[in-house]
């Protein structure tokens, strides 16, 4: 390249004051050399530059959001805790696939058997449970040990992410419970039995027993128990009528009671 | 800004690296790209904030489309592509002030006698251009924008800016002559 | 004596193996090594000091807390860097928002000041310009420095790091080397390892640890003093020695009881140390 603009020139169209035919020329010229582009760098403010770039830096380290964590920030969720939701395993889309696919099939069998509810009813109250049992089982959270050393780790993020598998595992049921044939109380009946049943997976999770085996004595005890009752009382959806409602209320706050009271059980969970 | 800026490797050669997901690869090819970007973006949009914003974005946007980039045209020309579209899409959404003046850049005495002596004839035939006609050449001849575009950038409707080329080439040629 | 970590009569049992038998020392805001053969003692000793373990019997403070109160423990996890053993990651995670998520962890939940923080940490050790690699494409040594970049977050008072100059190459060592002596002055440093080298070149104090029990605590040169009288140098191996190696200019160098006459030597730390630990008895006594 034998033509190269002058530095007068430079000077001018840097600062803004160099008139148009000659504008064009210069902005022509650039693109094609290297050693023009060097010389305006040396007329263009660092600082500026600078401030510019960090603001590139800052957008290419930080970890990049994906959709379901822009929506949850959009929500009104603050972005911290967010972020450590996106690291809860039961919080992968995997496992809302196959819960949402067990709850359909709930309330297809009720629909297509007429089975008056009772699959649906007793797997919406279990979904929480299994949830909480994949996010809470060591071995699936490689970084617990470095999270049980900080002020969050341990009891808090449990019960954080306890709180978003449960509240997931209520939205699904819900839109699931819109589907069933006869809707009316059944579309709330589950409710009350989700949450007991998460407070007492919760609560017993705290003795020796290890989350697995409690949440599988959970949930065997709850289907085993609302078909005794169903039986016991020759009534359908036993279980699930005032009596059972308040019952399982009842179990939801002593669980409460239990977990704090516990609270250092969630922690320092250091094998044996 | 002085890290290692890596001479040896061109443009394209910076370009794979950051699609490999070479953030220093970015470095350097901002420290090469981002002053004339943010001088030439300064020529179309007088909103300072607005430009530095546009400068960002764009760098953002070769960090993310680096792993497409198949070497079509020369990278300063891809670099300078996305950046005006940026900032069309920016005034469009905005209404920014000032997209660009067209009076702002009257040519003085001493430009004409630096440019009668590099570009000839040229230089006077595009003086004699109204500035109109003269910021429709720049924004589809130099920016490489479609007439659609151009009218974006101008806030002039495509048509206009088609019937002004028309008049602006025809000016020229008989300017010229 | 400002006292940072206080051990008292610590006592931890992995069913009939005690991994600490009456474990008592005070630290300050130091650097102390704890020395030791690779056994259940340093690693059980290290996670009580970074809460992630409460010991059998016994009573633990740090930085003037207690930790079996749930509060205090929360307390002192705010002023705490501990960097495991085997450190786990989310694999998939890049360096940076692996050590922001630690950094949330760490209540850091201002992003912008957060972001800043994590920065720096990577840059301490070295990793800053791997920031966007995904973790499973980091190099094992690259990995330890990350499991002590997120052990840095926050500036803490009390830094428990556990085996960390394990896998790192010479030069490797002498940045953490390095690192650690560029520490604020009021930062307790409690670090682990089996290697005696790190002992000398970065501890004020040391602790022996083998068979559950403290053997020694005080200075690397009064433990090198230890050993004062009980190595010597000879052209040949005498196999009655405790330990004897073959030196560059082809003498042998011997740690134990000397022969009368023996051309004794200066002990260094090493000799010190393979007397404590490398005596089988001594080990023995400690399983139940």
């Amino acid at each position: 390249m034998s033509w190269h603009v002058d530095e007068p020139i430079l000077d001018l169209y840097a600062s803004g004051t160099l008139g148009d035919p000659a504008v064009y020329s210069v902005e022509a010229h650039l693109v094609t050399c290297t050693r023009c582009r060097g010389e305006l760098s040396t007329r263009v403010d660092e600082s500026r530059l600078d401030r510019i770039w960090v603001g590139v830096r800052d957008r290419v380290d930080a970890p990049r959001a994906g959709i379901v964590e822009r929506l949850l920030v959009q929500a009104g969720i603050p972005s911290h805790v967010v972020r450590l939701l996106m690291t809860t395993p039961s919080l992968r889309p995997s496992w809302v696939v196959s819960v949402a696919v067990s709850l359909a099939f709930a309330v297809l069998a009720d629909r297509l058997v007429g089975a008056g509810a009772l699959p649906f009813l007793v797997l919406a109250p279990l979904v929480p449970v299994v949830g909480i049992a994949a996010a809470f089982a060591r071995p699936i959270d490689p970084v617990w040990e470095i999270g049980a050393a900080t002020p969050l780790g341990g009891f808090r993020l449990t019960m954080i992410r306890a709180a978003a598998v449960l509240v997931l595992s209520v939205a699904l049921a819900g839109v699931a419970a819109l589907g069933l044939p006869e809707p009316g109380w059944t579309l709330v009946a589950w409710l009350l039995p989700s949450l007991g049943l998460t407070g007492l997976t919760l609560a017993l999770s705290t003795t020796s027993a290890g989350m697995p085996n409690v949440a599988g004595a959970v949930a065997a005890t709850w289907s085993v128990g609302v078909v005794l009752a169903e039986w016991l009382a020759d009534q359908r959806l036993a279980a699930f009528d005032a009596r059972g409602q308040v019952l399982l209320a009842l179990i939801a706050v002593a669980s409460i009671v239990v977990v704090v009271a516990r609270r250092d059980a969630f922690e320092r969970r250091v094998g044996a | 800004m002085d890290q290692a800026s890596r001479p040896s490797e061109s443009d394209a050669d910076l370009v794979t690296a950051i699609g490999g997901g070479d953030a220093l690869a970015l470095r350097v090819l901002y420290e090469r790209h981002a002053a004339w970007l943010l001088v030439r973006l300064s020529h179309r949009c007088a909103d300072p904030a607005l430009v530095e914003e546009v400068v960002q974005d764009t760098f953002l946007a070769v960090w993310k489309g680096a792993p497409h980039y198949r070497g079509e045209g020369e990278v300063p020309a891809w670099i300078w592509g996305i950046g005006i579209r940026r900032l069309i899409d920016r005034l469009r959404r905005h209404r920014a002030m000032a997209l660009f003046d067209p009076l702002a850049h009257e040519p003085s005495a001493e430009d004409h006698v630096l440019l009668g002596i590099e570009h000839g004839d040229l230089a006077g035939a595009l003086d004699r251009l109204s500035p109109e006609l003269r910021a429709v050449l720049q924004a589809t001849v130099l920016d490489g924008l479609t007439s659609r575009e151009a009218g974006r950038l101008l806030g002039i409707p495509s048509g206009t800016v088609k019937t002004r080329l028309m008049r602006a080439r025809r000016e020229l040629r008989e300017g010229l002559a | 004596m400002n006292v940072t970590v206080e051990f008292t009569h610590l006592e931890k049992r992995y069913g009939r193996v005690r991994a600490l038998d009456g474990v008592s020392c005070e630290v300050e805001p130091l650097v102390t090594g704890l020395l030791g053969p690779n056994g259940a003692g340093k690693t059980t000793l290290m996670r009580i000091a970074a809460t992630v373990l409460a010991p059998d019997r016994g009573s633990v403070r740090l930085l003037g807390r207690d930790p079996s109160s749930a509060t205090d423990r929360v307390e002192i996890r705010r002023r705490l860097g501990y960097m495991p053993q085997e450190p786990g990651f989310y694999r998939s995670f890049t360096t940076f928002a692996f050590v922001d998520y630690v950094a949330i962890l760490k209540e850091m939940t201002d992003r912008a000041s957060r972001h800043d923080e994590v920065r720096r940490v990577l840059t301490q050790v070295g990793l800053e310009d791997v920031a966007n690699r995904k973790v499973k494409t980091l190099s094992g040594g690259m990995r330890r420095r990350l499991a002590l970049a997120q052990a840095l977050l926050g500036d803490p008072e009390l830094l428990v790091l556990d085996e960390p100059t394990a896998g790192l190459d010479p030069e490797q060592r002498l940045r953490f080397r390095e690192l650690i002596s560029q520490l604020p002055l009021r930062t307790t440093v409690l670090l682990s390892t089996h290697q005696t080298e790190d002992v000398s070149a970065l501890c004020e104090r040391v602790i022996v640890l083998a068979g559950g029990e403290i053997r020694f605590d005080g200075t690397p040169p009064a433990l090198a003093v230890t050993a004062g009288g009980r190595v010597w140098i000879a052209d040949g191996r005498d196999d009655a020695a405790l330990l004897a190696w073959r030196m560059g200019d082809g003498r042998y160098r011997h740690v134990g009881n000397p022969p009368p006459g023996a051309t004794l030597v200066d002990p260094t730390i090493d000799d010190a140390y393979l007397l404590m630990v490398g005596d089988p008895s001594a080990q023995e006594g400690a399983a139940a």
